[in-house]
């Protein structure tokens, strides 16, 4: 029996850029719809995380102020803060004294706060506490559950459910809307990639009927495919890319950063994930329209 | 070495193509094989070259067992097996070097290989410097022994020339029926399907004459089979 010899990436990708130019109607449409859809995609990715930045300002949002019990010595609430800090999504624990708290409260009543000081010292009838700040995307209830658990001498704890319940809400809805309109805009670019290599399948179906009597392996056959989904998957990545860079700088940066009120991320922060995004999910696109439109080819000729 | 074992095959609509055939073709033999349309030729190519399968019945070629082998052995098979179809199938806007280089690019032949051997296979065609033409620049005669040469182009140890004369004057096919015997000569067997009595004859070869999917006659040629 014969050796096989190695398959020759070059020959497969001139036959692929050759298929890509021929067919090129449907190849720009391709890389249209891919674009069209990474970009899309990264937009709301943008958005969402600039609104996550923001919401997380938002005061209340992400805090949760535990109480200790009246008269907690020093000991004990050393040991509060310690078990606070240890909670799985706890960002950071602020200890505030009823001193501190009956100060802020009274200068917030606009009180004659040296008067009232005096007067409540010794029977401050606040309460010591803890400003607990959690991560954005922390379970709130995990985290009141582990206070009831794990945390002693808690005499009660505020969590400004109201504003977490709304923009929890807020974001799951963007969430759901985003997921569903890229499920949508993926199913198009993936239809029309198969479209796009179909046809160059079609237009070299002499060519690979003689290949196969000549012996080609479905390997070699299949590989000028498979490089022309590649192609149209990184050169729609490459333009969505810029596309995004010049939509965020322009849009974002520049029109709505402007106001001092909200913060817009540096595009740099977040230059990294999305050039792994758009890459990887570009790929992934071209792979699997060769690949459908491959085996639905091989399964009517074989 | 080809050995059909009691093959018999039957298509969908109950046309029996091929009737518990045997037949067994050593290798270097030189074969004609012959027989009006619907005889079961065809079919027999098409088996050998595992593109479809038999109803009943075991086939061997080039050592390899075609009815169980393996999806991934065939392109092997097929690398054994060359073969010059009666259209030619030559690539129009491929240039006659591209057309036999095409056919050692498909199985990884590195480029520098693929120069040499294709101007080795221009001169056993006796094409020497048409290398650089398309095939509608060259007669009918010419474009069959591209095609010839295309199917040497992977060293097969068998070549399979279905209807190599027909629509091609005497001379043509003449010369033609020569570079297969110069072929043969390479140790390579040569199977030839034809309707041409007229180049059976020219050559002293064996000649199976098949009718109705069986082999009516096999007559030893007068060459072959001293060697084999």
């Amino acid at each position: 029996m014969r050796k096989t010899k190695s398959i020759k990436l070059g020959y497969s990708l001139k036959l692929a850029l050759n298929g890509l130019f021929k067919n090129r109607v449907m190849t720009f449409s391709s890389v249209l719809v891919l674009f069209s859809c990474l970009v899309i995609m990264g937009s709301f990715l943008l958005v969402a995380v600039n609104v996550n930045e923001n919401v997380n300002k938002i005061d209340g949002y992400n805090k949760i102020v535990v109480f200790a019990e009246k008269d907690t010595n020093d000991y004990d609430l050393e040991l509060m803060r310690e078990a606070l800090e240890r909670i799985d999504g706890v960002e950071s624990v602020v200890f505030k004294s009823n001193e501190e708290a009956l100060e802020e409260q009274l200068s917030e009543y606009n009180l004659q706060s040296e008067f009232l000081l005096e007067m409540y010292r010794d029977d401050n009838p606040l309460k010591d506490s803890f400003v607990l700040t959690y991560e954005p995307n922390a379970s709130v209830e995990t985290i009141k559950l582990h206070i009831d658990n794990t945390v002693d001498h808690v005499a009660k704890y505020n969590i400004n459910m109201d504003v977490v319940t709304q923009i929890n809400g807020l974001k799951n809805a963007f969430a759901i809307i985003a997921s569903w309109l890229m499920i949508l805009l993926f199913v198009v670019s993936i239809f029309v990639i198969i479209n796009t290599v179909k046809l160059s399948v079609y237009a070299r179906r002499d060519e690979i009927a003689l290949m196969r009597y000549i012996g080609a392996t479905d390997l070699f056959i299949s590989l000028p495919y498979l490089i022309e989904g590649l192609i149209i998957g990184i050169v729609s990545a490459a333009l969505a890319f810029g596309a995004q860079f010049l939509l965020y700088k322009y849009l974002m940066l520049d029109l709505i950063g402007r106001y001092d009120i909200i913060t817009i991320i540096p595009f740099a922060e977040l230059r990294n994930i999305i050039i792994l995004g758009f890459t990887v999910i570009g790929i992934a696109m071209g792979f699997t329209g060769s690949i459908i439109s491959l085996k639905k080819y091989n399964k009517e000729n074989a | 070495m080809i050995k059909f074992t009691n093959v018999s095959k039957t298509y969908g609509d109950n046309t029996h193509a091929l009737r518990n055939l045997t037949l067994e073709i050593k290798d270097g033999e030189f074969v004609f094989i012959v027989g009006p349309n619907g005889a079961g030729k065809t079919t027999l190519t098409k088996l050998m070259l595992h593109e479809e399968l038999p109803t009943s019945g075991k086939i061997e070629v080039n050592g390899y067992d075609v009815v169980n082998i393996k999806k991934r052995h065939i392109p092997h098979l097929r690398r054994t097996v060359g073969v010059v179809f009666q259209d030619f199938r030559l690539f129009e806007k491929m240039t006659v070097f591209d057309n036999i280089a095409f056919a050692m690019h498909v199985v990884g032949t590195p480029k520098r290989v693929i120069k040499k051997k294709v101007h080795t296979l221009l001169k056993l065609v006796e094409l020497e410097g048409k290398g650089g033409s398309y095939p509608y620049m060259l007669s009918g005669g010419e474009q069959r022994r591209v095609a010839l040469a295309r199917a040497l182009a992977n060293n097969p140890d068998t070549i399979i020339a279905d209807e190599p004369t027909s629509n091609s004057d005497k001379n043509s096919s003449e010369h033609l029926m020569r570079l297969l015997a110069k072929v043969q000569e390479h140790n390579k067997t040569v199977i030839v399907i034809t309707h041409d009595l007229s180049a059976v004859k020219r050559l002293d070869k064996r000649v199976i004459t098949l009718a109705d999917g069986a082999v009516i006659s096999d007559i030893p040629g007068g060459d072959n089979d001293e060697e084999n």
